[in-house]
């Protein structure tokens, strides 16, 4: 896909008034967001020797999809920004034809293969790695979906599955991103199992990554989906339930958790940030869960409760 | 040892809704990032301000882990929020598009104050009528 980078270069008297201004341009005509090039306060310690120099001039800078209507929003922001020299800002707008896969893959770079428990290990599909007998290995490739491995939620989620997940069990996966908590599950030998996600890219780049990891398709099922309107395959309830996602959104979804586990089956919960997790537990405690374990890195919290309801 | 900064990199975003689309993607992939992982971290950290746009702004070091603060919404956004306008005016000298009461630039003060290079409330109360001025808004 291919974006025009819209960027405006602009001088006036007061830099804060000038950057406020030249940013509602682009905030007003709809676009969801912008990249500041103005002086910031220099880090404590100092940039690195090999540190790209910052741009000596300030600009601001958006991003519109190419196509039919970009040119007409394009001679709207270039309208709006003659219109500030009477506020005293002067505007320069360039633009530039970007593809969408010149920055999708520049991260992988840095992406290394990730032991995250003793027997389970992430390989990106770019790596090389030599495995032992006992080594149990993802392959992944998350493309634009969540889901890295690198992440502490992920890693977390993970090595509470394998502490908790039988083999021969169910699995259900709400949020599912990359698919990578799936495969782990397939790993340890899940029985059946389902994963949803309200990303389109999401299903489709989990399907991709159960495919590359050999997952058998007799055993899983991928949804479009929110979990209250997930349409029963037979799989469920499920023994283990996980959510990788945020505070806000498991706080509404832990009614529907409910409904899709087995009574003295296992939640798994994270994406909560530290200060969440209260409201979390409480939460969960409500709704008929007791909280075995609460685990925390860095600002991140992930939950295991067993539901002591009748389901 | 502090690890060493490779980049900063300022952004403003819709609050919760953080994804690889343009701005993040290219502004964070240029330099490495990893780009889900902040969108995760931001979205978790701000979804309670979901509506708003945040400015967020990135430090990247030389091993590629970032870290990064939030600051408090645009004056512009929360002045065009308070006048219940779309856009702000082509001449604003001239053409008046909207209306704030004092009292609403005191709570806009309140709510910038922290990212605001003034002293007091109304030293912060003067920055955001000169905003509201540059915009074409009226303080009543």
């Amino acid at each position: 896909m291919k974006w025009i980078h819209v960027k405006a270069v602009f001088t006036g008297n007061d830099e804060q008034l000038a950057e406020e201004l030249v940013t509602d341009i682009f905030l007003s005509l709809g676009l969801k967001g912008v990249v500041c090039d103005v002086p910031l306060p220099p880090p404590v310690d100092g940039f690195a020797s090999d540190a790209l120099p910052r741009s000596t001039e300030n600009a601001i800078s958006g991003y519109i999809p190419d196509s039919d209507t970009s040119r007409n929003l394009l001679s709207n922001i270039k309208q709006k920004s003659t219109e500030l020299l009477s506020s005293g800002v002067t505007v320069n707008i360039t633009t530039q034809l970007v593809d969408q896969e010149e920055w999708a893959d520049s991260w992988k770079e840095f992406f290394f293969v990730t032991r995250i428990t003793d027997k389970i290990v992430i390989k990106p599909q770019w790596r090389e790695f030599e495995a032992g007998d006992d080594d149990l290995i993802i392959h992944i490739d998350p493309g634009m979906a969540f889901g890295t491995g690198t992440h502490p939620t992920t890693a977390m989620c993970i090595a509470m599955i394998e502490e908790t997940l039988k083999p021969g069990q169910t699995f259900l996966d709400v949020g599912t991103g990359s698919g990578i908590l799936m495969i782990a599950a397939a790993l340890l030998g899940v029985s059946a199992m389902a994963g949803i996600d309200t990303d389109e890219v999401a299903v489709q780049v989990a399907g991709d990554n159960l495919e590359k990891n050999k997952v058998d398709p007799q055993i899983y099922h991928l949804a479009q989906t929110t979990l209250d309107q997930y349409p029963d395959k037979g799989m469920g309830p499920f023994d283990v339930v996980v959510a990788n996602i945020i505070a806000e959104i498991i706080l509404e979804i832990i009614t529907d958790i409910k409904q899709w586990i087995k009574p003295g089956g296992t939640a798994i919960l994270s994406g909560i940030i530290t200060e969440k997790k209260d409201s979390i537990v409480a939460k969960l405690l409500e709704n008929e869960f007791t909280v075995t374990e609460v685990r925390e890195e860095g600002e991140w919290v992930a939950i295991c409760a067993i539901f002591s309801g009748k389901g | 040892m502090a690890k060493k900064v490779m980049a900063q990199i300022k952004l403003q975003v819709a609050a919760g809704k953080a994804n690889p689309s343009p701005p993040i993607g290219p502004a964070l992939g240029q330099h490495g990032v990893n780009i889900m992982d902040f969108c995760k971290a931001f979205n978790a950290r701000t979804a309670n301000d979901a509506g708003s746009i945040i400015p967020v702004v990135i430090t990247v070091f030389q091993d590629r882990t970032f870290s990064f603060i939030t600051k408090t919404p645009p004056a512009s956004m929360l002045l065009r929020k308070a006048a219940n306008i779309a856009k702000g005016s082509g001449e604003p000298n001239r053409n008046k598009v909207g209306k704030v009461s004092r009292d609403q630039l005191v709570e806009i003060a309140n709510i910038k104050m922290e990212d605001l290079n003034a002293n007091d409330v109304d030293a912060a109360v003067n920055i955001i009528a000169g905003t509201a001025r540059s915009m074409g808004i009226e303080v009543v």
